[in-house]
């Protein structure tokens, strides 16, 4: 709720008058320095905002960046200006209007959007040709209600949620970009409002819900009043996730349940720390080889685990060797395709058959455990045999560097993923091999129950909690236990609400979810008391069939009001909020 | 010359970051270098370009090379291509 700051659109008079042939060459020099100075401002707009780089923000002013550097279609501009003598206003103009233009004609939405990124880069030019406003600057009330007819990328990327309340435009599309950038960015928005700019005047007060797509120009005090009260329970919300985030993972009844998160980046290590997380319970290594080097030697995987470890501290690292398969794996290693690659030579049997390369990922593992608290975590792993290679193979990485004079103080922590069914069958021997338990929950459904989530005919069919899923989690984590091992779950069940109870109620000593999910699965915890989760499960466990399981579920969380059950198709859904 | 074909898998297809990826490590080889669709072909250097290709899911896309390392660069821009784009 705030005041309405109008956005007058950017009008650009260009003008069309050709140039004399004389002065083209000088008209090519003034191209060139306002790319050069669009390029320095898109960059300064990034440096400014400084978004990671997964973030909406940084891709889309990347993709400005990028077009402004791209060859062709400078010579396209520069053509326009040498064989029609337009002056560089006009050909950059001509040139770019025209591509937007064909982007807005194609059939996809997701594709007609970059439409926005050459109009945003068609203004930067003209801005710069023709001395008008750059976008991206601009003073504004605080909790200022922009209202525009519409925004371009830039403008919205150099929106200041700290400063501005909302922004509500007149055109726009969910797949657009400003829709994305104000999602990363946290900005209430509304978009599509139609004559929008006609019905409200600058300085009039405007409530905007992004939640519900409402705009109210002229509230009433009935109005104010219900706005008051939900902008003070999405303040206590958000205090309370803070809370929840900075808190150890346990529940109600004080069982320590450790949560960490799920990445596939190094860069990704410190927003998780950030997001609370207590650890990383999987950081998977495949990114490295399917980038555009092919298999990547020692020392740049030496590289991102150090970076992976140092953005952690003394908090555990948990990294997963190369787990690949399929396709993927066989452009990469030379193999033929194979007919049935998900009971292929993929996970721990690829790295088996490739020694040198699970060589060089152990050395540079085994260097990188200096810096931090490192696990290492086996994929598909199916007998005790794969195991104890796998150990020679590290013993002898070790040995290679003993001999290159590297220090190698410390024995490594091995894990071995839960996932293929025998391994749960054998995991009172896999428990006597190695030091810890990750139940890889999504594959071990699927090789449970024969399914292949891809295959839409039967995807139904994949169900996490059915009672077998369920009786084979609980089997690996007694033995576990009986040896004296932790287990942790980094599938996705972990990150879902019933997930995450059920595996906490079997038994399951860690959990790790994505990075966004850590603060609500440990405020969820914090909840719910241990005991009420272990008598789920045992009954769970008794159960003939996932109706039963459900059915289970929904009377032994009725002790819980703020953890509602839908049934949607054959799945429970679970709709919680916090009791505050 | 030399040239293949890849059909474009991941979902929704050569949107802002693949084609950003595409066009990065077509830019890393000396050859000329084309994509092309039934409807279009475009330089594969030229991000402008590839963004007009607006490769969907399914598209069959023909990488041609014309250069020193023609081959290298049509099969690493094919495996690109098959790999998702490291979307999996």
């Amino acid at each position: 709720m705030g005041p309405a700051h109008l956005l007058v659109p950017q009008q650009f008079q260009v003008p069309s008058e050709p140039v004399a042939p004389a002065q083209v060459a000088a008209e090519l020099r003034r191209l060139r320095a306002a790319l050069r100075q669009a390029l320095a401002g898109v960059r300064q707009l990034r440096a400014r905002l400084g978004p990671a780089e997964s973030d909406p923000a940084a891709q889309i002013l990347a993709s400005h960046e990028m077009l402004l550097q791209d060859r062709e279609l400078v010579q396209e501009i520069a053509g326009a200006i040498k064989s029609e003598r337009m002056n560089a206003a006009h050909a950059v103009r001509t040139v770019l209007w025209a591509k937007a233009r064909y982007l807005e004609s194609l059939p996809s939405e997701l594709f007609r959007s970059r439409a926005s990124d050459v109009r945003d880069v068609e203004h930067r030019l003209l801005a710069q040709l023709l001395g008008a406003e750059i976008p991206g600057g601009g003073q504004m009330p605080a909790g200022a209600i922009v209202i525009a007819l519409e925004l371009t990328p830039s403008e919205t990327a150099a929106l200041d949620p700290a400063s501005i309340g909302a922004f509500v435009t007149e055109h726009g599309t969910l797949a657009s970009h400003v829709t994305i950038l104000a999602r990363s960015r946290g900005v209430p928005a509304v978009i599509g409002v139609a004559d929008l700019t006609a019905k409200v005047a600058a300085g009039d007060v405007v409530i905007v819900d992004g939640e519900r797509g409402e705009v109210i120009a002229a509230p009433t005090r009935d109005d104010v009043a219900a706005y008051d009260r939900r902008c003070q329970r999405e303040a206590r919300l958000g205090e309370w996730l803070d809370d929840a985030q900075r808190s150890p993972g346990r529940t109600l009844d004080g069982r320590s349940v450790p949560v960490e998160a799920n990445i596939d980046r190094p860069d990704a290590a410190g927003a998780a720390m950030a997001a609370g997380a207590e650890g990383i319970g999987l950081f998977r290594t495949e990114f490295l080889f399917l980038g555009a080097d092919g298999i990547p030697d020692e020392e740049v995987q030496y590289r991102a685990y150090r970076t992976v470890l140092a953005a952690c501290g003394d908090r555990p690292v948990t990294m997963r060797t190369l787990d690949l398969g399929g396709d993927k794996t066989a452009s990469l290693f030379g193999l033929p395709q194979e007919a049935n690659p998900f009971l292929g030579l993929r996970g721990i049997r690829l790295s088996l058959e490739q020694p040198e390369v699970f060589r060089a990922q152990a050395r540079a593992l085994i260097r990188a455990s200096a810096h931090g608290q490192l696990r290492v975590l086996l994929p598909m792993i199916a007998s005790v045999d794969e195991v104890r290679r796998a150990r020679d193979l590290f013993a002898e990485a070790a040995g290679q560097l003993k001999a290159r004079g590297v220090e190698v103080s410390q024995r490594i922590t091995l894990g071995v993923m839960i996932e293929v069914p025998a391994a749960v069958t054998m995991s009172d021997a896999l428990a006597r091999e190695v030091d810890f338990f990750s139940i890889g929950s999504n594959d071990l459904t699927q090789y449970l129950l024969a399914v292949d989530r891809g295959n839409e005919r039967i995807a139904a069919l994949y169900d996490p909690l059915h009672p077998a899923v369920l009786r084979s989690m609980r089997h690996c984590i007694e033995e576990a236990h009986r040896a004296g091992l932790k287990v942790g779950c980094c599938g996705e069940l972990a990150s879902e609400v019933l997930g995450a109870l059920l595996l906490v109620g079997l038994g399951v000593d860690e959990l790790s979810v994505t990075p966004i999910r850590v603060g609500w699965i440990k405020g969820l915890l914090a909840q719910v008391r241990g005991d009420d989760l272990e008598a789920l499960a045992q009954r769970c466990l008794q159960a003939g069939c996932g109706a039963q399981v459900r059915g289970f579920i929904r009377a032994g969380l009725a002790a819980y009001p703020q953890i509602r059950l839908e049934e949607r198709g054959h799945r429970l859904v679970c709709l919680w909020e916090p009791a505050m | 010359m030399y040239e293949a074909q890849v059909t474009v898998r991941n979902v929704p297809g050569i949107h802002a970051r693949p084609a950003a990826q595409l066009v990065q490590k077509a830019s890393l080889f000396k050859s000329e270098i084309f994509f092309a669709t039934q409807e279009l072909t475009v330089n594969g250097k030229s991000i402008m370009g590839v963004m007009m290709l607006a490769a969907e899911t399914g598209t069959v896309l023909t990488i041609r090379a014309q250069g020193p390392d023609e081959q290298q660069a049509v099969e690493a821009l094919v495996a690109l291509v098959d790999a998702r784009f490291e979307e999996s």
